[in-house]
């Protein structure tokens, strides 16, 4: 952002001769936008109106750009239409776009993207269920008119082959972004980007359908893939980040993920098959690798036996993989001392634990995220994990049968980083949240889900006692969901209002509010008989708030 | 201790004492360069006064201001480091009315950053506070909340002015400023019909119907 050179007065009349398309820009648009140019060279001088004049006028089109840059694509598109100047300036700074990709996209393409989208580098392209997607050759048309694409994403396109990815490749070699859900192409077409794309760097796939037959990579005899298919695919060296998700036949490109020397992130997600040979055969593989996602897998203790000589592991995320027990999980994480961000969900087999966590927490300073699904933690474990690791930033807990306010309370008095906490579905009640008056020094984020045991009231009290502290308390009486506890990616721990773990929407329809208290005058009841067990001052806090909240509400 | 061995510790140190004291005195003096008369006089003024730089707006006004303050500019700091402030910076694409503005701008976000902004002691603040009975916990969020409320009431005014602040922000590279103005252009088109930001903005339509038709038949494709 240096200075650019702006006269006011040779600014606004060049702009008013000339229409939006500004030649001498830097992205220059190919020869797309004849016709428009001709309509245009009619129009008048920009006459200042009266009583105002048009300030943005004098600003150069690169500060025009900034100013669009804070606005969403919505308000862009209404900037469009503006005048001329605005049409010119935001279509030449729009670098990312996600567009429908109907099949009459190929008509559209050339105007769209040659004329007024031309410097596009992050592109998305979403079909919707009903409509016909675009086929290879709208691809290739919009492909070869976004010179600056670096990455892009395609979803729902049904209507795409192999060859149709190899015309991308062709395309846009300088690709190094893809991400493609719900398609129907295979094994080639992705063979074809990576060999046409050796600047590709990460590469996300979920639900290929075409991945039906079982394609042999790197095989003499694959008579679809052209070239030499019995060298090692050119973007693999380049490729830092890989993503299945939902494939059924993603064991096919094992030689692809063990061909990637300088891979440094790995998420499997429900793809089948057994994927213990090949953890075994990754470390070696891929030594820099740091981030590793297993989700709904065929994985047993051998795999993560295999996996905790990644030395630099950074990320762990192990959900719903029930044949992984303590027996692997804790040597894993006994080895791998780098690790900041573990997820563990053990989908309440209780075949991961107490063993695990204090592994975890002799091992690992530098943790500073810990999310529990589905696992029994105790205070066996929960003491050391909060005591060593100094640097625990995030804590989430979620379904854990074991986690009191016992547990609560060692979390509160012992984890001097924290940050964030989310507590859903466990047996905490009012005790425990109370725990957190005086502890976590730390603490910006509080929330509470599904504990039958935390009133409202009691959160209003936190909230008096602890002003700077955030508390989002949702009381949820169906026990049901209790039984279902997944985390998405986006996790638990983020700042969105909805919860991911567990869709809200359903249950709120069958919540009773907050302001029928049946259901808690038990809790107070207990709270009451407990006061006595607790610290003195804050006991004795307690009973005078509890008693004014009571009064008041 | 006897008295002699303490009077021989004490000599020791109000001896080390005082050329502690000496040895901070002379670097000033060993770094003048004396070659330079202006910047010995400059660094000799510097551990006790703040360097003042004045920049001169468009009109002739010229402005003393901290070298800190004036440092908030890209533009201005590499003429600094460049050796070409000594007789004041011409500025001759800022009129004083916008200059005394940026000034403004530029001290108070100096000023924030340089209160130590000690979270953890804030926090350590906050939980005593809490133990007290007390509910003070907002200490560490207030001086952030403060700035940025300050920002918002520094771009309340017209659009002659917010223009010519985002041209002299930059003109003079002050990232802060230029983010915050042009944000606040930003906040101006939020939400409005395009006929609305015309208005807003005194811009002619200079699109024929049929023009206007197929570019909202082109937005219809890019997805909001």
């Amino acid at each position: 952002m240096g200075q650019i050179a702006s006269a006011p007065s040779s600014t606004s009349s060049s702009s008013s001769s000339s229409l939006g398309l500004r030649t001498k820009q830097p992205y220059s648009c190919p020869s797309g936008g004849v016709t428009a140019v001709e309509e245009a060279e009619a129009a008048p001088a920009m006459a200042a109106e009266e009583g105002g004049r048009d300030h943005t006028a004098e600003l150069p089109d690169e500060l025009l750009a900034v100013i669009f840059h804070g606005l969403g694509p919505g308000d862009r598109n209404r900037c469009a239409l503006v005048c001329r100047r605005w049409l010119g300036v935001e279509g030449q700074s729009r670098r990312r776009i996600a567009v429908d990709a109907r099949a009459a996209l190929l008509e559209a393409a050339p105007a769209l993207f040659g004329r007024r989208f031309c410097a596009v580098s992050r592109l998305a392209l979403r079909c919707d269920r009903r409509s016909d997607s675009i086929g290879d050759a709208a691809l290739a048309a919009v492909a070869l008119r976004c010179p600056a694409l670096t990455r892009l994403k395609l979803r729902s396109c049904r209507s795409l082959s192999d060859s149709g990815m190899s015309g991308l490749a062709a395309a846009a070699p300088a690709l190094r972004k893809l991400s493609v859900a719900s398609c129907s192409f295979g094994a080639p077409g992705v063979l074809a980007v990576l060999r046409g794309c050796p600047l590709l760097e990460e590469l996300s796939l979920k639900r290929l359908r075409g991945l039906d037959s079982p394609l042999l990579l790197f095989d003499d005899d694959d008579d679809d893939s052209a070239g030499d298919t019995a060298a090692p695919a050119p973007a693999s060296s380049s490729l830092r980040s890989i993503c299945f998700k939902e494939l059924y036949n993603a064991q096919c490109f094992a030689p692809l993920i063990l061909g990637a020397p300088n891979l440094k992130s790995l998420k499997l997600f429900r793809c089948s098959g057994d994927w213990d040979p090949l953890l075994e055969a990754l470390p070696a593989a891929a030594p820099a690798l740091a981030e590793v996602h297993l989700e709904k897998l065929q994985v047993s203790d051998r795999g993560l036996a295999a996996l905790a000589l990644c030395a630099d592991l950074h990320v762990l995320h192990l959900v719903k993989t029930p044949e992984c027990t303590d027996a692997g999980l804790a040597p894993l994480l006994a080895r791998c001392r780098r690790l900041r961000k573990v997820h563990l969900d053990g989908w309440k087999t209780n075949r991961i634990g107490d063993p695990s966590l204090s592994a975890l927490a002799r091992a690992c300073p530098d943790l500073q995220e810990l999310v529990l699904i589905g696992v029994n933690p105790t205070a066996r474990s929960l003491e050391p994990v909060a005591a060593n690791c100094r640097a625990l930033e995030r804590l989430a807990l979620c379904g854990c049968d074991t986690f009191g306010d016992a547990e609560l309370a060692c979390v509160a008095a012992k984890c001097a980083a924290l940050k964030k906490l989310c507590v859903k579905g466990c047996p905490v009640t009012d005790v425990g949240l109370g725990a957190l008056a005086d502890g976590c020094p730390k603490l910006v984020k509080v929330k509470i889900k599904k504990c039958r045991g935390v009133t409202p009231e009691c959160a209003e009290w936190l909230r008096t006692v602890r002003s700077s502290l955030a508390i989002n308390l949702d009381t949820d009486l169906s026990a049901a969901e209790l039984q279902e506890g997944s985390v998405s990616e986006s996790g638990v721990l983020e700042d969105d209002g909805d919860d991911k773990l567990v869709p809200d929407t359903v249950d709120r329809s069958e919540l009773p509010t907050s302001s029928t208290s049946r259901p808690t005058s038990p809790w107070k009841a207990r709270i009451s008989s407990m006061v006595g067990r607790n610290f003195l001052a804050s006991a004795i806090r307690r009973w005078s708030h509890g008693s004014s909240c009571s009064r008041n509400s | 201790m006897n008295s002699l061995s303490l009077r021989i510790f004490l000599f020791f140190f109000v001896s080390s004492l005082s050329r502690v004291w000496s040895l901070q005195a002379t670097p000033r003096l060993r770094s003048i360069d004396r070659s330079d008369p202006i910047r010995s006089m400059a660094s000799a003024a510097a551990t006790t006064t703040k360097k003042m730089i004045t920049l001169k707006s468009s009109d002739g006004e010229e402005f003393e201001v901290e070298e800190a303050v004036a440092m908030e500019s890209q533009t201005i700091r590499h003429m600094i480091e460049d050796d070409c402030a000594e007789n004041g910076i011409p500025l001759p694409n800022v009129t004083s009315k916008i200059l005394s503005k940026v000034i403004e701008y530029c001290k108070k976000h100096v000023d924030a950053a340089a209160k130590p902004s000690d979270e953890a002691g804030a926090a350590a603040a906050a939980a005593a506070a809490a133990a007290a009975g007390g509910g003070g916990g907002k200490a560490s969020a207030v001086p952030e909340d403060d700035l940025k409320a300050w920002d918002a009431e520094f771009v309340k005014v017209d659009q002659t002015t917010l223009f010519d602040l985002i041209l002299a922000a930059n003109y003079l590279n002050i990232k802060g400023l230029l983010d915050l103005t042009c944000q606040t252009v930003a906040d101006m088109i939020k939400g409005k019909t395009p006929e609305e930001i015309r208005k807003t903005f005194n811009i002619k339509n200079d699109f024929t119907p049929e023009e206007e038709e197929e570019i909202r038949r082109e937005n219809q494709w890019a997805f909001e």
